[in-house]
């Protein structure tokens, strides 16, 4: 990964945290099947890092099926309670992977969630 | 009474024609098959031994108890609520439980309400006095009582659903020759009962039962109740046995963020892995059930990554073990050294700094050394220190740029030495 696809990665994460571009955003889901670690990486560490405003392209992601592997376990850092009923579902995948990403996105999602009567 | 004793022998007569002979052994009912089908209404009463008999008795006693919580209005709501925010089409489901399954088991539609009851009240409603509270298995006049009086309860119950014929009900059920069944009957009885004691006794007694199902309803009902209950606190001791094997002086790889999946810290064929191991550390850990976290991107994902390493290395015996660790794998290796794990040598390649959230407990690690390369750019994405500032940990900079996973290469090991770093 060099400069310039940090660059990119994050002009993506600007065009979308400031004007809403879905489409810039969509550009992040999409390379979080990147075959560069780093850019993977960082694009998955950029959706993290916008939180409840990555619920909804982390939501269409889940739906197209598209690297699901990493983005259940998305769903369970920004804390996407919304998506708990999607991430059940993925705990019984028939791929293994995704089944077990969808069950550390639901721990991570029980760890974040306040304790009761708070 | 004669009415009812014409009932016992009625129930009698089934119990003898359901049964293959002889009574079943309580150890053979939970491994008995689950029932394929409940038996509805009163007619669950009619037997006190066959599974199917016994299982819907339990299940009629638990749900009068989550309809007298108040569950079912909840969950009623949530499904309501769900429908309306998911759009989802209703499944049919009653008060939240399947309509289906209650329909089966000939659940009466109940009146919940406030009341509670002294147990003497109830047994007056049952039509029954018994000489002792309920303990564990009935005395013999006990069950004798039980088989009398079960089927009229039940059959009170089911034509007026209220607290009272409930309350009843489980009165006469807390002497129930099976446990499963006066546990069941137990967990209820504390929404019904001015007193929990008596209740509470039974599921402490459930907590050693020999049927596993008994046991777990027994241990759910009473964190419910009674959560600080000393039979309880001996259920969550850790019955994992430590293996008694010297701690060995090994290594292992913990893995940054999203890298789970990736191939090149997975034993045996990893190139990495296989690096560490054939040239660093012979002992590198590479059995099936190495460590593994999420490797999610969240302070909740590395501390529970941090938490499951320390249960892992203690399941081992390995404390004192080398870790090798790589991003974010070095924030998880830190927790859990923080939470009591003893470390040997701690290797952070390309660790990103956030000081002192993610740093070693100096008095339970032997050496601390960071290799990183210059302007690491995915730790500049995820905004970390690029550099450790205490001269307790050895900082070694590569000399490479920008790349956060160079110091996982074999190549990058050979060709600046990296062993000689350590």
């Amino acid at each position: 990964m060099g400069p310039w696809q940090v660059a990119r990665l994050y002009a993506l994460k600007s065009v979308w945290n400031a004007t809403g571009l879905r489409s810039a955003g969509r550009a992040l889901v999409e390379a979080l099947g990147s075959t560069d670690a780093g850019v993977r990486t960082v694009a998955g560490m950029f959706l993290v890092q916008s939180g409840k405003r990555a619920e909804p392209l982390v939501e269409e992601a889940i739906h197209r099926g598209q690297n699901l592997s990493t983005v259940l376990v998305i769903a369970g850092d920004i804390g996407a309670v919304r998506l708990e009923p999607e991430l059940l579902r993925f705990t019984k995948d028939a791929d293994p992977q995704v089944a077990k990403a969808a069950r550390d996105g639901l721990r991570i999602l029980a760890a974040q969630r306040p304790p009761r009567g708070v | 009474m004669a009415k009812h004793r014409k009932t016992s022998r009625r129930g009698e007569y089934r119990k003898r024609v359901r049964t293959t002979g002889r009574p079943a052994s309580r150890a053979e009912t939970s491994k008995a098959r689950p029932p394929r089908a409940p038996i509805p209404g009163p007619e669950a009463f009619t037997g006190l031994e066959d599974p199917s008999h016994v299982r819907s008795q339990a299940a009629t006693l638990l749900l009068i108890g989550t309809h007298m919580r108040g569950d079912v209005a909840a969950m009623d709501a949530r499904a309501r609520e769900a429908r309306g925010l998911m759009r989802v089409r209703s499944t049919g489901a009653a008060g939240g439980l399947p309509a289906n399954d209650m329909r089966a088991l000939g659940f009466p539609r109940m009146h919940a309400g406030a009341a509670r009851f002294l147990p003497a009240t109830l047994e007056k409603a049952a039509g029954v006095r018994f000489a002792a509270r309920p303990g564990g298995a009935p005395t013999p006049s006990e069950a004798r009582a039980v088989s009398s009086r079960l089927l009229g309860v039940a059959k009170a119950f089911y034509r007026d659903a209220n607290p009272e014929t409930a309350g009843a009900l489980l009165e006469v059920s807390l002497r129930h020759p099976h446990e499963l069944v006066r546990v069941a009957a137990a967990t209820s009885y504390v929404e019904v009962a001015a007193d929990p004691a008596r209740a509470i006794r039974i599921l402490g007694q459930g907590l050693r039962s020999r049927d596993r199902l008994a046991r777990d309803v027994a241990a759910h009902a009473l964190a419910h109740v009674d959560p600080r209950n000393p039979a309880l606190e001996k259920l969550l001791a850790s019955k994992t046995r430590p293996s008694r094997r010297k701690p060995s002086r090994t290594g292992m790889i913990v893995h940054g963020t999203w890298a789970g999946a990736s191939s090149w810290w997975q034993p045996p064929t990893g190139d990495f892995w296989k690096y560490l191991h054939d040239n660093v550390d012979p002992n590198l850990y590479g059995a099936q059930d190495r460590f593994e976290w999420s490797g999610g991107y969240s302070d909740a994902a590395r501390a529970l990554g941090g938490h499951d390493l320390q249960a892992w290395v203690q399941q081992h015996t390995l404390g004192g073990l080398d870790l090798f660790t790589h991003s974010h794998g070095g924030s998880v290796a830190m927790l859990a050294n923080q939470a009591g794990t003893s470390i040997g040598r701690l290797v952070l390649l390309s660790c990103p700094v956030h000081w002192p959230k993610y740093a070693p407990d100096f008095t339970r690690v032997s050496k601390v050394v960071s290799i990183r390369v210059h302007v690491d750019l995915v730790i500049l994405a995820d905004r970390g220190g690029q550099r450790f500032r205490d001269n307790r940990i050895q900082e070694h900079v590569l000399p490479l740029w920008f790349d956060h996973f160079a110091t996982h290469f074999p190549g990058t090991w050979e060709q600046f030495h990296v062993r000689s770093m350590l």
